[in-house]
């Protein structure tokens, strides 16, 4: 089990998910259940078998470049947590070094003084 | 000892669609923060997308355009990871199966021609934006997110490691930025991120195996991609000279203190975890489609310029300015089918044509290039005087007026008339009596300053050999002259 509770601290490191010790043996136990399952899969001989990502073959269909109406800001905002105006508020994300992926935009700073007052507010 | 620098680019652009790449939202700039955003692009359960056939076009375009292959077979994956910049925690990308491999772009070295080569070209979605609050950026206290951004289509293009400078990589990122205005697939802003560029470098001697390599990222500019690459090869030589090992690792360009810095925290290597996208099928396309657009692209850039040299025997420096981009080579080629001076037409669109696109602000497309050939022609058949060209040319172009049409309802034409001249400079004379004494010493300079002064009393419309004339006339007879 040594090795799967390795797995299992090392997921929840990737998706940034704190778990007590209780939920890592509920998890650990769940994961192995999930994995055994796979190698079993893998014991069948599929040699000469094209990988099979996705079981349809037929052509994807495109949408055309129209703008469609989106959802309005309420409807975004409905189930939100933490909010600034009309933006999600999250926990700092400075310090941690976003993702070496996608290269999003370039984080930016806010600078404009009178969002100073609703910070005060939202840290107390 | 002088070690080589290996880099490698990889540019992200944002395709100029009007909606987003797998929803209907609309991917205008300037939005208030959350109004384009939809179940789609948010990531909400039960949401399906579906590709935009616009993206796809796009991507295919600058595919063919940058000389690559486009894959008959490609596929969408997932690339994992948790990051509020992304709503559904993954991002929709191209992984094992790219859109497009193996091109090359060209560029213009002061040796000659170097090609740079493409390796893959991929479609992928955009993130969304994330704006930090309070102190500096390194600890600010709590983070804002922007979905509105989270899906605009993106392009990944990236180069083989085949380019040994900052200025090389500049160099290519200009022509990039070119070609894909040409293609008309991108605005490639690199201040509004629609542009972005993330670079690979290492150092080795030559013909020694490639040493370690550093990621450079947030560069914002095409100089600060050159500056950030020339300061990390002198920092990575200085570490070699002295046996010195390089860490792998990603640093960041800072651009005040022009230094790259050690992204710390950082050390724990990726895991995207990709898997096929099962939302999306396989994308197939079409040969024949690929073929369609391969027909159908413009003349690009490289080829523009060398045939401007050669149709209108231009020098490369006007022609660089000419073809800088398709709508002012548009207008240059537009106007020289009515004029038979190139050069001098050249002369007019890099300076007069460029000065009322920026003072005025209207759009070179929307510019009438017959009425730069009309001018032309009126200056050149002597009926107004170059002063009054530019005024004339600048009333045409921005109101979209007939030149010789300006100039008869505004009275610009040349004036050569004896009677309507005579008057005038005789006013001159009377009101230069030193610059007339001083011609009647002999002096013929003081000839050219009561002309320029006749000129100026008529806003340059008279005309300069009948002002001559009447002028030296004039003076010869004046009452009191000494014989």
């Amino acid at each position: 089990m040594k090795e799967i509770a390795q797995i299992v601290d090392y997921l929840a490191l990737l998706v940034r998910l704190e778990l007590d010790e209780e939920q890592k043996k509920v998890l650990a136990a769940q994961l192995d259940n999930i994995l055994d399952a796979a190698r079993r899969v893998q014991e069948l001989d599929t040699s000469g078998v094209e990988p099979t990502a996705h079981v349809v073959s037929s052509r994807g269909t495109l949408r055309e470049d129209e703008v469609k109406p989106s959802l309005s800001l309420e409807e975004v905002m409905q189930n939100v947590p933490l909010k600034e105006g009309s933006l999600f508020r999250v926990p700092s994300m400075s310090g941690s070094g976003g993702p070496n992926g996608p290269g999003g935009p370039a984080p930016e700073q806010i600078h404009a003084s009178e969002e100073a007052g609703d910070r005060q507010e939202g840290k107390g | 000892m002088d070690y080589e620098a290996v880099i490698g680019l990889e540019v992200h652009l944002e395709l100029k669609t009007r909606s987003k790449i797998f929803c209907g939202c609309s991917t205008a700039f300037g939005m208030e923060p959350n109004s384009s955003c939809c179940p789609v692009c948010l990531g909400l359960p039960g949401s399906l997308p579906v590709l935009n056939r616009s993206a796809l076009e796009m991507a295919v375009k600058a595919a063919l355009a940058l000389n690559c292959r486009v894959e008959g077979r490609s596929r969408f994956d997932r690339k994992n990871y948790f990051y509020p910049d992304l709503p559904k925690a993954y991002q929709i990308s191209q992984y094992e199966l790219p859109v497009a491999r193996g091109g090359y772009l060209e560029i213009d070295l002061p040796g000659g021609i170097k090609r740079v080569n493409i390796e893959r070209v991929h479609m992928e979605e955009e993130a969304g934006k994330l704006l930090h609050a309070g102190g500096s950026i390194m600890e600010s206290d709590y983070s804002l997110v922007d979905y509105n951004r989270a899906g605009i289509p993106l392009l990944e293009i990236v180069t083989a490691p085949n380019i040994s400078s900052g200025k090389e990589a500049r160099l290519f990122l200009e022509e990039l930025r070119l070609l894909l205005f040409y293609c008309d697939v991108s605005d490639c802003r690199m201040e509004e991120g629609s542009l972005r560029c993330d670079a690979n470098i290492s150092l080795n001697l030559p013909g020694a195996a490639m040493g370690n390599k550093v990621e450079v990222k947030n560069m914002n500019s095409f100089r600060a991609v050159e500056y950030a690459l020339d300061y990390e090869a002198q920092r990575q030589a200085e570490i070699l000279s002295r046996a010195g090992e390089i860490v792998q690792e990603t640093r960041h360009w800072d651009e005040e203190n022009r230094v790259t810095v050690s992204l710390r925290g950082k050390e724990e290597a990726s895991d995207y975890r990709y898997f096929p996208e099962p939302d999306l099928p396989p994308l197939l396309i079409e040969e024949s489609w690929v073929q369609e657009l391969k027909e159908a692209l413009p003349e690009l850039p490289a080829h523009k310029r060398l045939r401007f040299e050669e149709q209108y025997r231009l020098d490369p420096k006007d022609v660089a300015v000419l073809t800088s981009s398709p709508e002012l080579a548009c207008f240059y080629e537009e106007a020289a089918r009515h004029v038979e001076d190139y050069t001098g037409l050249a002369n007019w669109v890099k300076g007069d044509v460029l000065r009322i696109h920026n003072d005025s602000g209207k759009a070179i497309g929307e510019m009438t290039p017959l009425a730069l050939a009309e001018t032309i022609s009126l200056l050149e058949r002597g009926e107004i005087s170059r002063p009054v060209a530019r005024e004339v040319l600048e009333e045409a172009l921005v109101r979209g007026k007939n030149p010789a049409q300006v100039v008869q309802d505004r009275g610009l034409g040349r004036i050569a008339d004896p009677g309507t001249l005579g008057p005038l400079i005789e006013k001159v004379l009377q009101e230069n009596p030193k610059a007339v004494e001083s011609y009647l010493q002999g002096r013929e300079k003081a000839l050219g300053f009561l002309v320029g002064k006749v000129m100026a009393a008529t806003r340059g419309r008279s005309d300069p050999a009948a002002v001559n004339t009447i002028l030296r006339d004039k003076l010869q007879n004046l009452p009191g002259k000494v014989e």
